[in-house]
């Protein structure tokens, strides 16, 4: 976490993101660390998720944020958060990560929960543990889908495969594919939607 | 919210209904980036010319953006803080120091810079001459050229394959030419001391083979990744090469190329 007793970074945390990567565009190393502090975790945990190993996933969110850091910020608020646009980021880095290794076996099987539980105790803070709980919520969501809608959901955003490329691996047609993903879509926002109604608001940390 | 393309059927509900079977699974796949360069290209034209099918993708992009806070948090390591401050906070003192060449850089100068990230970094050392501040303040702003992120802005003209020149090497490259800029992206360089860094040289189409000028210097992650800008030179450029240089950059290779894209 950025110094809290640096009245410069004390300003800064106390921006909100869009707010933050105007300091960003001007090449600002302390609002940065900010906003590494603010979306470091979801990314390195994504980046882990996606390419399956902690030293790739370091190299990942590293491009990813240098990445960031030097295309002057193009981020577009019109196109949604800077975390969705941070995570983007990630992402398509990941899988380019993924691609270039020549593994893109997709990691449907991982244990998630397994993977949380062997980690560290210190590690269990209570914000981590808010975390957690908002990610098995989520994961739940996920998990309720049908079987063949959270399969090509995944294979599509964590395995970064061509909705072709998943037909040919399903031995299924494309437009069954597609129709997949829209269904899985369709009731993942629905859910969303219910969530927001129900709490007020959906915590995405 | 309602979901645009509900099943409605008053007055063009059909025809609302048959647009929406036309696009709305192209648009979930798209959403997943999960179609096909030609089919994203159809999809990104429809909807620049259709409101419907932009409140579409708009109502359902949450589903998509949700799906990375459904993995398992992992805590990342505060090396890599570490290490992204560090080559951060090293490239906001050369823009500092290329907007004020009479700058010296020091930690203790720079009060709104993270203590122990570039403590007695100087500058005037490390860099030899005004040339090389001005090339590297215009390769860093040039990474601006950079479309690698797939948020828009002009495809390179043309791409060049960068290959190694040592035996044995794995390191590979791609040099992206937009006119007299580009962008080289480079992969499985070896790791280099804090010390150095890498840089690109600009070999020209003169005669007698050609000068070399210096380009961008860059550092690259642990697995030897990279992306540089080359901000001027490339529309009379024969190659583009990458070395090993002294912290800062050099004025003149130290090292025979260890990368070079030819551009023919």
């Amino acid at each position: 976490m950025a110094a809290a007793t640096d009245p410069s970074t004390a300003r800064l945390e106390r921006l909100a993101d869009e707010e933050l990567m105007a300091h960003v565009d001007r090449k600002d190393p302390l609002a940065f660390e900010v906003l590494y502090d603010r979306h470091g975790g979801a990314a390195f945990s994504l980046a882990y998720r996606i390419v399956g190993d902690r030293n790739g996933a370091e190299d990942v969110a590293q491009e990813a944020f240098l990445s960031i850091w030097r295309s002057n910020a193009r981020f577009d608020r019109a196109r949604g958060s800077v975390r969705s646009w941070v995570l983007s980021v990630v992402r398509n880095r990941a899988i380019d990560a993924l691609r270039r290794g020549g593994s893109r076996a997709p990691k449907l099987d991982q244990d998630d929960d397994a993977v949380l539980a062997a980690r560290p105790a210190e590690e269990a803070t209570e914000d981590e543990a808010i975390r957690r709980e908002t990610s098995r919520e989520l994961r739940g969501a996920l998990e309720s889908l049908p079987d063949d809608q959270s399969r090509v959901i995944e294979l599509a955003y964590f395995g970064g495969f061509s909705h072709s490329e998943i037909a040919e691996m399903l031995s299924m047609p494309l437009g069954t594919v597609k129709g997949r993903m829209r269904l899985g879509l369709e009731k993942i926002r629905v859910q969303i939607a219910e969530s927001i109604s129900a709490e007020g608001v959906l915590e995405l940390t | 919210m309602s979901e645009p393309f509900d099943k409605g059927d008053d007055g063009g509900g059909r025809d609302r209904a048959a647009h929406g079977e036309r696009w709305n699974a192209d648009l979930a796949a798209y959403a997943l980036d999960a179609l096909d360069p030609d089919e994203k290209r159809a999809v990104e034209q429809h909807l620049a010319g259709c409101e419907t099918c932009k409140e579409r993708l708009h109502w359902m992009t949450p589903a998509v953006d949700v799906l990375p806070a459904t993995v398992a948090p992992q805590s990342p390591p505060p090396a890599l803080k570490a290490r992204i401050m560090d080559v951060v906070e090293r490239e906001s003192a050369l823009i500092d120091a290329a907007a004020d060449p009479d700058r010296e850089v020091r930690g203790a100068d720079r009060p709104r810079t993270r203590k122990g990230f570039v403590a007695g970094l100087s500058l005037r050392p490390v860099l030899a001459g005004l040339g090389v501040f001005l090339l590297l303040a215009a390769a860093i702003a040039g990474y601006a050229l950079r479309d690698g992120d797939g948020t828009g802005g002009e495809q390179p003209a043309e791409v060049f394959t960068a290959k190694a020149e040592r035996p044995a090497s794995p390191a590979t490259g791609r040099l992206e030419v937009s006119g007299d800029t580009g962008m080289l992206h480079v992969a499985n360089l070896p790791p280099i001391s804090r010390d150095e860094v890498y840089q690109a040289w600009i070999q020209d189409k003169g005669s007698a083979g050609g000068s070399v000028h210096a380009s961008s210097v860059f550092v690259v992650s642990g697995a030897g990744v990279g992306d540089v800008a080359i901000p001027a030179g490339l529309s009379d450029a024969r190659r583009v090469m990458v070395t090993r240089e002294p912290k800062g950059g050099s004025e003149h290779p130290s090292e025979n190329s260890l990368l070079t894209a030819e551009i023919d």
